[in-house]
């Protein structure tokens, strides 16, 4: 026997309204303040370590009091000979451009490799021993081997720094990848989205922070190889530079050469690499405000 | 006049986590007849999402064919997912585009879609700055921009909240009367199947066989409050009742 079913009233009370507002761009903050916000959050926590870490160098010459040790005048007027006298912008843009060189060969290599081994288990085994034997190799057998092979030319950087830093930039395409939500490759599929489209509006953006982080890595680590390559077979360049001081002995020298090109690389970082970054999340601010 | 999908002789199985072989569909038959919508309900788990994603080219038959229209174009299916599935980095009118350059539309009738779910000012928005219900529109909108002539959806309001499901049962009957394609709607809700297909396909046992079919002969546009399509829902109900009581 069934049992006595409720009375359910279905009254149509649809009339819903959309907020029209929801959605819709947001007030703009001033210009001026969006700077303070940023110089606040991005600028000052790293400008404060800096601070601190001179200060401790400061310190800890004017204790030691030793030419291997100099203080931050010394190395402040080794920076401005450099500048001044050396080719500094010379010698920073051979290097910088080897660098970019090499690590766009890098970029695609490991898109080449970690977008089918992100999708496929047995190609991720295929190449997994090679990625693990890339990570291991020290950037001086990369810098030392492709002297040998290539010679003093644009070969050697160009070609060390990609085996350098591909195994990196490879396991993170893959962990990106692994990443993209299965359920928007279903949708692309039942929309026939073309390869260019999925790649564009799918992959890319999925992928977006897993391949910044990459290029974070790849960066330090091409820095690291190309010093290498270019104390061992070049004639110019930072790493040719460095070496020049090492052999007159010039610590401050030595030191000068470093903190400019950090500072180059810290532009590189904070203008450049944060910049682009910015601009591929902007979507997320926009939408959460 | 071709049927938009057929379902012939349909088997499909699936490995469970321990290795064991779990078939979800045994033969299974089952004709879409030209300009009807088909709500396909039935005790979770039994396959209802299994017989979509062969529909839709998800996943593939072991034996036996799914059969769409063969003299249908190129990108005949639309499909309404459980969840909207957007692109959240790009912005509603770009979600639409995407979907409507694939099936050689013009973009206009992507904002021609967004005006008919009303949410024209929100073609710059990004889903994430949206409720649930508006982002379901817009997916509402993608399947219908692309003019489907098979459109599939599976328990697209299940994840709404009732008053906002109501509104969008009633769109898409709205959209369905301006658009007159063929549908397949997977839900739970049994009133949704009543109000919205002309036939409801109750699904029992595992592998899952069709327990019966009710036709629903109501002319569209229909009121949620028609007494007969509550009838309708009772009786879906019962039938349903009944397939979860039948043992497996």
């Amino acid at each position: 026997m069934k049992s006595p079913r409720p009375v359910i009233s279905t009254k149509p009370t649809y009339k819903g309204t959309v907020n029209a507002s929801k959605g819709a761009a947001p007030e703009r903050p001033s210009l001026l303040r969006s700077w303070q916000r940023y110089l606040r959050a991005s600028l000052l926590p790293p400008a404060l370590f800096l601070l601190g870490l001179a200060l401790l160098w400061a310190l800890m010459a004017r204790m030691m009091h030793t030419t291997l040790m100099p203080s931050l005048r010394e190395i402040a007027l080794e920076m401005k000979r450099i500048i001044v006298n050396e080719d500094a912008l010379g010698h920073i843009g051979l290097t910088l451009e080897r660098i970019v060189l090499g690590c766009a060969l890098a970029f695609l290599i490991s898109l080449a490799v970690g977008i089918p081994a992100g999708r496929n288990r047995w190609l991720e085994a295929f190449f997994r021993p090679g990625i693990v034997l890339g990570l291991t190799i020290p950037g001086l057998v990369w810098a030392l081997l492709c002297v040998i092979w290539f010679g003093v030319n644009w070969k050697s950087p160009v070609v060390a720094l990609a085996l350098g830093v591909s195994p990196a930039l490879t396991v993170n395409a893959i962990q990106g990848v692994r990443a993209v939500d299965y359920s928007l490759i279903e949708m692309a599929h039942v929309f026939r989205l073309s390869p260019t489209a999925r790649l564009r509006h799918l992959w890319f953006p999925a992928m977006a922070p897993f391949l910044l982080s990459g290029v974070r890595t790849g960066l330090s680590l091409a820095w690291k190889v190309i010093v290498l390559v270019e104390i061992f077979g070049m004639s110019s360049g930072v790493g040719y530079e460095l070496n020049q001081e090492f052999s007159s002995q010039n610590v401050a020298g030595v030191l000068a050469w470093t903190v400019i090109f950090g500072g180059v690389m810290g532009v590189i970082e904070y203008g450049l690499i944060q910049g682009i970054e910015r601009n591929i999340t902007r979507w997320r601010r926009r939408a959460t405000v | 006049m071709n049927s938009p999908l057929s379902f012939v002789h349909v088997s499909k199985s699936f490995s469970s986590p321990t290795g064991e072989l779990r078939m979800v569909l045994d033969d299974f038959s089952f004709e879409l007849k030209s300009g009807e919508l088909v709500a396909v309900v039935g005790p979770s788990g039994i396959g209802k999402t299994t017989l979509l994603h062969l529909a839709a080219g998800l996943d593939r038959p072991d034996s036996g064919s799914v059969v769409l229209d063969p003299s249908s174009s190129d990108s005949a299916v639309g499909m309404v997912f459980q969840q909207p599935r957007l692109l959240e980095w790009r912005d509603v009118k770009t979600n639409l585009r995407l979907a409507t350059d694939a099936a050689g539309i013009p973009a206009e009738a992507g904002l021609d879609m967004l005006h008919a779910v009303q949410m024209s000012d929100h073609a710059d928005a990004y889903p994430l700055s949206l409720s649930g219900g508006e982002r379901q529109r817009i997916a509402l909108a993608r399947a219908f921009a692309i003019r489907p002539e098979l459109l599939l959806m599976d328990e697209p309001f299940s994840a709404l909240d009732e008053l906002t499901s109501r509104k969008l049962q009633l769109l898409v009957q709205k959209l369905w009367l301006e658009r007159r394609s063929s549908g397949l709607i997977i839900t739970h809700d049994t009133f949704e199947a009543a109000f919205l297909a002309d036939r409801v396909v109750v699904l029992k046992g595992k592998p899952c066989s069709i327990d019966s079919i009710i036709d629903i002969p109501i002319t569209r546009p229909r009121m949620t409050d028609d007494v007969r399509i509550f009838n309708y829902h009772i009786q879906i109900l019962d039938a349903l009742i009944g397939a979860d009581a039948i043992k497996r």
